[in-house]
């Protein structure tokens, strides 16, 4: 299952959208100098704070659930955080460059903006995946402005109801698009939802 | 999933938070009561994790085989079945340049049928195995879906789990780079006859100017590569 690859929208849509994703295999995890260069990993996320609109650990919940301390006292052997543009992303990957972690890093987003980061600071992108899109009976899909909000959980548990009943509550005004935002947010159990995006998606389509 | 009709107030508050839309009203006892259709319902657990309901009404029952694989294919929790037995897990893109699982000249297809957001019965899943088989492909021994197969030579899935179904059902293989485009027409031929929907994912190792080596192979086969990626930056270290 490759949970942030297939989100949904076009180049322009996507533009503040980058999930940055650390890991190493479960069996490394055993050796407690792995460990450590995760909990490394976490200090540098962290001290980037408010300009991650999101971060977490695999099935660990995102920062809705716990703080930057909590999520490195779990020793997870793949931790998320999500970039809401590119020079924040950046500056994350140089300095995980110059910590020589020894960790894989994965980035999610639009490919060439991501090349160009890396060429920009040494790197050479190894491995990619990539999406056709889909296909089959499309017309279960919901509208594709729902999609680029669901398919931001990659298990999807953001469902399409919830959006319209959120968006009625919003227009109600007992929620705010901020709220609105979080709650689906709060559904996502890795931390890869990109609430920042969704706040702005929702009031496009408000 | 379940809601107690005892405990149930009928607020409708867990409605929207179904992911596949199986939650609604029944009468009971002559009372308005919130149900989830059990054909319908993925044991996801969503409805019971978004914590809304206000008298803890919503349950998960101790599920049996096979229906217990619907929460292995939807729930985040439920941690995925084993593929074949001894076999490793399909190739991780994430860490290839650690392990070198996805080499030059291969590329490894993840199929997810039922992504995004739709579900898939397993009946689905093995037309779309049994296309690919006919293409020469061999599926990943480490995939759960291969694990559930009666005959992987063939596609065809165990009789008993055809009427299951999961979120998102993810189909692996690797396949040189040469026989990609007949794998890939073996899917759009299936496209039409399935009644859910599928993603595509491709996974491979970049050229040495960070091009996609399979793009123009995809683009053969009438297919447009999304402009949203997972690059492996090619930081990790063995």
């Amino acid at each position: 299952m490759s949970h942030s690859l297939y989100r949904s929208g076009n180049a322009e849509c996507l533009h503040d959208d980058y999930v940055m994703l650390i890991g190493t295999s479960v069996d490394r995890m055993k050796d407690p100098t792995v460990r450590d260069k995760m909990r490394e990993a976490w200090d540098i996320l962290s001290s980037f704070g408010s300009h991650l609109t999101n971060f977490g650990s695999i099935r660990g919940g995102g920062r809705h659930r716990k703080s930057f301390e909590e999520f490195k006292k779990e020793d997870k052997f793949l931790v998320h955080a999500v970039f809401k543009d590119r020079e924040t992303l950046k500056a994350c990957l140089e300095k995980i460059k110059e910590k020589d972690l020894g960790l894989s890093v994965t980035v999610s987003g639009l490919f060439d903006e991501v090349k160009k980061t890396c060429r920009e600071i040494g790197l050479t992108p190894h491995t990619v995946q990539y999406s056709l899109g889909i296909f089959g009976k499309t017309d279960l899909l919901p509208d594709e402005r729902v999609l680029e909000i669901t398919t931001m959980c990659g298990h999807a548990m953001v469902s399409p109801n919830l959006i319209a009943h959120l968006i009625e509550k919003v227009g109600k005004k007992k929620m705010t698009l901020a709220e609105a935002a979080l709650e689906l947010s709060r559904q996502c159990e890795c931390g890869i939802f990109n609430p920042a995006r969704a706040e702005r998606l929702l009031r496009e389509m408000i | 999933m379940k809601i107690s009709k005892e405990k149930c107030i009928a607020c409708k508050a867990c409605h929207p938070y179904c992911s596949v839309g199986a939650i609604s009203f029944v009468l009971w006892e002559e009372k308005k009561k919130s149900e989830v259709a059990q054909a319908d319902c993925v044991e996801c657990g969503a409805c019971l994790r978004s914590g809304v309901c206000p008298t803890n009404a919503i349950f998960m029952p101790e599920l049996d085989w096979p229906r217990k694989i619907r929460a292995h294919f939807s729930n985040p929790y439920a941690g995925p079945l084993p593929g074949l037995k001894g076999a490793a897990p399909p190739p991780d893109p994430k860490l290839n340049e650690v392990t070198g699982r996805i080499p030059e000249g291969v590329t490894v297809v993840a199929v997810e049928v039922g992504r995004p957001g739709v579900g898939a019965s397993f009946r689905d899943v093995q037309e779309i195995c049994k296309a690919l088989s006919g293409a020469g492909v061999t599926f990943d021994p480490g995939s759960s879906v291969t694990g559930l197969m009666a005959n992987p030579a063939a596609g065809e899935l165990r009789e008993e789990i055809l009427n299951e179904k999961g979120l998102n059902v993810v189909i692996h293989f690797s396949i040189p780079h040469q026989g990609l485009l007949r794998g890939l027409r073996a899917l759009m031929e299936v496209s039409p006859w399935i009644n859910t929907v599928f993603s595509i994912g491709l996974s491979n190792r970049l050229d040495e100017d960070g091009a996609i080596p399979t793009a123009s192979i995809a683009e053969a086969a009438g297919l447009t590569l999304r402009p949203h990626a997972k690059t492996n930056t090619g930081l990790g270290r063995a």
